[in-house]
């Protein structure tokens, strides 16, 4: 190596300190969560409400595999989140629709349970997010 | 390196700076015997949930008052209806009754209100589904035998009467869109300008959702999840009726709750169909009607019905819709579905 090719990595080790280092990590941390937060990103569902009559019975997490059993007018309704999906698997309706209806993950995404009046809705994070604004069915 | 902490600064503020307006008001209840959900963009979280409030009390009026069997105003129509002569009706039905009237007509009898008692018969009247069996083929004659038919209610001012003893009305195929038109049209006296109203799956719009429009996902008839989303501004409506929505098995066989006034049975062939049209109560009535009128007359009686963006869904799962609906439809599922593209006539 040359003696001037030396000179110039010297040069450019010095082209970033210690502080651009940190402004960096902080930006690598911060975008990201920015984008999540205000729902730039993706349309896939992150959290869900599960609704027993009018009210909000949970506010369940698609990244935590769970079962849920929420109470209505019928019995419980057994409702599954897997793998960032959620759907009902059990329910006291004589229909069953709610259970054929199988999984929903995207935002927006809705699904009822009538006669047991218990309802779950994907959410996606932040404004954005949502990929449907309404469900038609 | 200053410039690359305040270029990235600078990054870290723009992201965080364009995020801004709250999302909108949702609500979800149950009503007229449904799911019921409210959106509401661009007003302040209590005004939206004033307007919520407000159209809740109205739903639950709406139903008291539409529903065919229970006492109550429509109730009461029907028990009149049936003794024959004059009587005065709540000015609530009148109106409903002259649209149905039209509605009926322009399909052909296939949208046919006054076959309550073929609805009754069949249970799907009822806020719980029935289990099966399916009526017995002499009930079904029987029914049909009497021969109700909108055109025999008449109107005299502010009286009703009715030259046919069968007729029972049921507006369970108009009634849940004609909700959602007029929840609109109560959230735009309050000055709402962007809004959802989604009344067991029959969505009326208005305005849009910030800088784009809303985006309505319509229900995949047999598999899971939505078969394709429609994009949708300004004030119009997305109506979808489908054999999914109430329905029974009974050894094997699905039974569900639009029937076909011409045989008294479920109607056949057809699993899914979505109309897009200016008010859902239309709508809703034109979705039953071409429900029934199949993948061969629906393009005839979209157009008597004044319906110009139709999709139905086969039952070998294909779409056939025509190019005013094709324009706008996206699927969401993949593969696609086969699709046959139809124009209406005229």
């Amino acid at each position: 190596m040359s003696h001037v090719d030396e000179n110039s990595a010297q040069k450019k080790g010095a082209l970033l300190k210690r502080g651009d280092y940190l402004v960096l990590l902080a930006c690598v941390i911060a975008i990201p969560l920015l984008f999540s937060r205000y729902g730039v990103v993706g349309s896939e569902g992150t959290q869900a409400r599960i609704n027993a009559g009018a009210r909000e019975f949970a506010l369940v997490s698609l990244q935590k595999n769970q079962t849920y059993h929420v109470p209505g007018p019928l019995g419980d309704s057994e409702i599954e989140v897997r793998d960032g999906r959620i759907r009902f698997v059990r329910s006291p309706c004589a229909g069953q629709q709610c259970v054929h209806s199988g999984w929903a993950h995207r935002g927006g995404e809705f699904i009822a349970c009538v006669p047991n009046r218990v309802s779950l809705v994907v959410l996606g994070q932040g404004a954005g997010g949502t990929y449907y604004d309404s469900i038609n069915f | 390196m200053r410039s690359l902490a305040i270029l990235l600064g600078a990054c870290v503020a723009f992201v965080s700076g364009c995020s801004s307006p709250p999302p909108p008001f949702k609500h979800s209840t149950f009503a007229m015997g449904s799911t019921v959900e409210f959106t509401i963009e661009g007003i302040p979280e209590a005004d939206a949930r004033a307007a919520v409030d407000e159209a809740i009390e109205d739903l639950a009026y709406l139903d008291a008052a539409l529903h065919a069997w229970h006492p109550g105003t429509l109730g009461r129509i029907n028990s009149l209806l049936a003794l024959g002569g004059k009587f005065t009706s709540s000015p609530l039905v009148l109106p409903l009754i002259e649209q149905t009237t039209q509605l009926s007509e322009q399909s052909g009898g296939l949208f046919n209100p006054a076959l309550g008692e073929l609805f009754a018969l069949w249970g799907f009247e009822s806020d719980d589904p029935p289990m099966g069996p399916p009526p017995s083929d002499a009930d079904i004659a029987r029914v049909l035998a009497g021969k109700p038919q909108m055109s025999d209610v008449r109107i005299h001012g502010i009286e009703l009467e009715s030259v046919n003893p069968h007729v029972k009305l049921d507006f369970g195929a108009y009634g849940q869109g004609y909700a959602a038109d007029r929840i609109i049209e109560r959230f735009k006296q309050r000055g709402i300008k962007n809004a959802i109203v989604n009344v067991s799956g029959d969505v009326r719009i208005i305005g849009q959702h910030e800088d784009r429009p809303w985006r309505i996902g319509i229900r995949n008839p047999r598999g899971e999840g939505v078969i394709a989303s429609v994009l949708m501004r300004g004030d119009e409506s997305l109506v979808t009726s489908g054999d999914y929505e109430r329905y029974f098995l009974y050894q094997g066989k699905r039974y569900h709750h639009i029937l076909d006034p011409r045989t008294g049975y479920p109607s056949r062939g057809v699993t899914s169909v979505t109309v897009i049209h200016p008010t859902a109560a239309v709508a809703d009535a034109a979705a039953t009607a071409l429900m029934i009128a199949g993948v061969n007359d629906w393009q005839e009686v979209a157009r008597r019905m004044g319906v110009k963006s139709v999709m139905l869904v086969d039952d070998q799962g294909r779409v056939h819709m025509n190019s005013s609906m094709a324009a706008r439809v996206k699927f969401e599922i993949d593969p696609a579905p086969q699709v046959v593209i139809v124009d209406t006539p005229g």
